[in-house]
């Protein structure tokens, strides 16, 4: 656990090719391939039900496949049974042994593994330090907080010295505060050890802030792998972009490349939009709150304009966010400092606008669903695009 | 039955132990009003003939005159007596054991399967309570006969016959079967608490499944098994008609032996003594055995949240 005997824990590489798993007529994780490094901290990111938890599963020995491969620096795992695995687990219950004291449970791995009773003692006492709990060996686990707990359940997973270690929603029982004093620890320990993780959330804050690379989990298939910011920034799909971080989202047909065609009320508007390329493509363009500014006048250096009127203004402190409903009821939000945000009465009418290499056109996903409203509305827009790109 | 409540008190976080101020207010406290028609049976039904029995224990003698504890004195003086208070305590032994053997299995697995087989089991362990006492004894007669049905299915199968009937081994089986529910139920009670998931956490840290039940599994599940096996025991140590019926008076029971002291010999005093003593060596146990539970529900008692 301390440096010297760092080479000996450094991470695992895992490897996931065409992983298929069934519950009954329910496709869990569909032919799911993913490749990760060494000592990477790894996040899988999606909905309940997105497959994550079962990939996470299958890894551990928990759930059997039904096809696809698994590998641990290139030796497959999945004939072995869990016990043998060697692979350190943390449970979002904690799963601490309620009979056993702190010392106890951080003990229990390394006497299945029949470790010499001095050295048990010393590996206890080093893992409890790690995880700041070296006094609390002596209680019993419903003596100690939930954090604590959690703490020592790490200490547990960690003191075999497993070169992966997987992590299921650890901090979801967890008050707020107390989730990010966790995530700073646990991102501490993890590269002072420099083991792999495999960490399973929901809560992309989570996701963002800890990982080295994030798998973000739709229906069973990873939607799409990257770091934060390519996740964040250039999001693959409209599932992407709606699960990472806020988006505003404008339904609109390409008319050609770099440019969509957005219904606005009677008249049809000709957006520029990275990501467009062929015209007649219906998707959405997305642009973030954060890249929309809401004024009274045209902002020259902004390219994009439409406009509308003030709707509510919710004030966050350090920033507001300030919607703006459209003539056909769409909504556009920004998201700014409050010193930049514009001070404004709702109904007020105002300019919504943006720099274009800020917009991204997706197509539509034979999942995305347009509301009635919002497929009419694209309608009107097909024919207007044809004439903005013939005209 | 007062030893499963315990146990389920047992697992509340703190128990009401305190200066005797507070103990007296929580005498007089709206709850134990609430209590006051069952002590008001209890002290008439129990307490009462209990006070007499003791009482007689040391004052009724069969010569009509004796010391004060002379009852005591004969009692584990006369050999037969010994050897029939050890062979009591072994039967309960032998027939807690065989409940527990059979019982621990049947609530582990009442605790995995669903609802609707659960339901099924549950009724499979009750319907016993519903019928008579003295009709399942004199089922169990027909049943263990010399050429009864158990007998016959031996016999065609090629074994037996066996002599179970008016035999201790016919004694075992009837009241194995007749005290299954009360040592099922309380263990399913406490399996049932048990989580399921720190199953999979041992496996995790690399116990094969068999470490898993003996590390994990099986030390939470001792609050239960402590329960259960002593209800049995205790049921067992007073049952009267089954060895009656079933047994031979060769190999009699204690509460048989009573029961010939005062019915037969007319002597009270020496029956009331052997009453006395059986009921000691019972509370013994309960005591014994109560604080055990307690001790690991206490421990187990985390586990729930």
């Amino acid at each position: 656990m301390q440096p010297d005997d760092r080479s000996m824990a450094v991470g695992a590489r895992v490897e996931i090719r065409n992983l298929t798993k069934r519950f009954g007529s329910v496709v869990a994780v569909e032919d799911t391939s993913l490749s990760i490094e060494p000592g990477q901290f790894v996040t899988f990111l999606g909905p309940s039900g997105s497959g994550k938890t079962t990939t996470l599963n299958a890894i551990s020995g928990f759930t059997d496949v039904d096809g696809g491969e698994i590998l641990l620096d290139g030796t497959s795992i999945l004939s072995l049974p869990a016990h043998k695995r060697n692979i350190g687990v943390v449970f979002q219950h904690y799963a601490l042994f309620p009979h056993m004291t702190a010392a106890d449970n951080v003990a229990f791995p390394l006497k299945r593994r029949r470790v010499p009773k001095a050295q048990v003692r010393e590996k206890v006492r080093r893992a409890l330090e790690l995880v700041h709990l070296a006094d609390y060996g002596g209680r019993l686990p419903r003596e100690l907080s939930g954090g604590q707990q959690q703490r020592v359940a790490l200490a547990r997973a960690l003191v075999f010295e497993p070169r992966l270690l997987l992590m299921d929603e650890p901090l979801a029982a967890l008050d707020r505060r107390l989730r990010d004093a966790m995530q700073v620890e646990i991102k501490r320990i993890q590269e002072q050890l420099g083991i792999t993780v495999i960490y399973v959330t929901h809560d992309q804050d989570e996701a963002m802030t800890m990982s080295d690379v994030v798998a973000i989990f739709n229906e069973g298939r990873i939607a799409q792998i990257g770091t934060a910011a390519d996740l964040y920034e250039r999001p693959a799909d409209l599932f992407v972009a709606r699960f990472m971080g806020e988006s505003n989202r404008l339904p609109v047909i390409t008319c050609d490349e770099g440019a969509v065609a957005f219904a606005a009320g009677a008249e049809t508007l000709r957006l520029r939009a990275r990501n467009a390329t062929e015209a007649g493509v219906r998707g959405m363009l997305v642009v973030r709150p954060e890249n929309v500014l809401v004024g009274r006048e045209r902002d020259p250096g902004l390219d994009s304009s439409l406009t509308g009127r003030i709707g509510r203004v919710r004030y966050f402190g350090a920033y507001c966010v300030t919607e703006v409903v459209l003539d056909d009821e769409l909504i556009v939000r920004s998201r700014q400092p409050v010193e930049v945000a514009l001070e404004a009465v709702e109904g007020d009418r105002v300019h919504v606008q943006w720099n274009s290499r800020h917009a991204l056109f997706l197509r539509s996903g034979e999942g995305d669903q347009l509301s009635g409203s919002a497929s009419s509305f694209l309608d009107a827009a097909d024919g207007g695009a044809e004439a903005v790109a013939h005209g | 039955m007062s030893i499963v409540q315990r146990v389920g008190h047992a697992g509340a976080p703190s128990r009401p132990a305190g200066p005797g101020g507070r103990a007296l207010a929580a005498l007089f406290s709206r709850e134990f009003a609430l209590t006051i028609p069952a002590l008001v049976l209890l002290g008439f039904a129990m307490g009462y003939p209990l006070a007499t029995i003791v009482e007689r224990s040391v004052t009724d003698f069969p010569g009509g005159s004796g010391a004060f504890l002379d009852n005591y004195k004969w009692f584990f003086e006369e050999e037969l007596n010994r050897v029939v208070l050890l062979r009591t305590f072994r039967t309960a032994a032998i027939v807690t054991l065989a409940c527990l053997l059979i019982a621990y299995p049947y609530a582990c697995a009442m605790t995995v399967v669903g609802w609707r087989m659960r339901l099924v089991m549950q009724a499979a362990v009750v319907a016993p309570l519903l019928v008579g006492t003295m009709t399942r004894n004199y089922s169990w007669v027909i049943l263990l006969q010399d050429k009864g049905p158990i007998n016959d299915a031996l016999g065609a199968v090629g074994l037996g016959p066996l002599h179970m009937i008016g035999s201790l081994s016919g004694v075992i089986i009837g009241l194995v079967q007749i005290s299954l529910p009360f040592i099922i139920l309380p263990l399913y009670a406490s399996l049932r608490e048990i989580d399921g998931r720190l199953m999979g956490a041992a496996r995790s840290l690399g116990a094969t499944p068999a470490q898993a039940f003996t590390r994990v599994y099986l030390p939470l599940s001792l609050p239960g098994v402590v329960a259960g096996s002593l209800v049995v025991f205790v049921v067992t140590l007073g049952s009267f008609i089954t060895p009656a019926l079933l047994g031979s008076p060769q190999q009699s029971l204690l509460p048989q032996l009573i029961a010939q002291q005062v019915n037969q010999l007319l002597a009270w005093g020496r029956g009331s003594a052997m009453g006395v003593i059986l009921l000691l060596v019972t509370l013994l146990l309960i005591w014994v055995g109560s604080r055990a539970s307690r001790g690991s529900a206490a421990l187990s008692g985390g586990g729930r949240r």
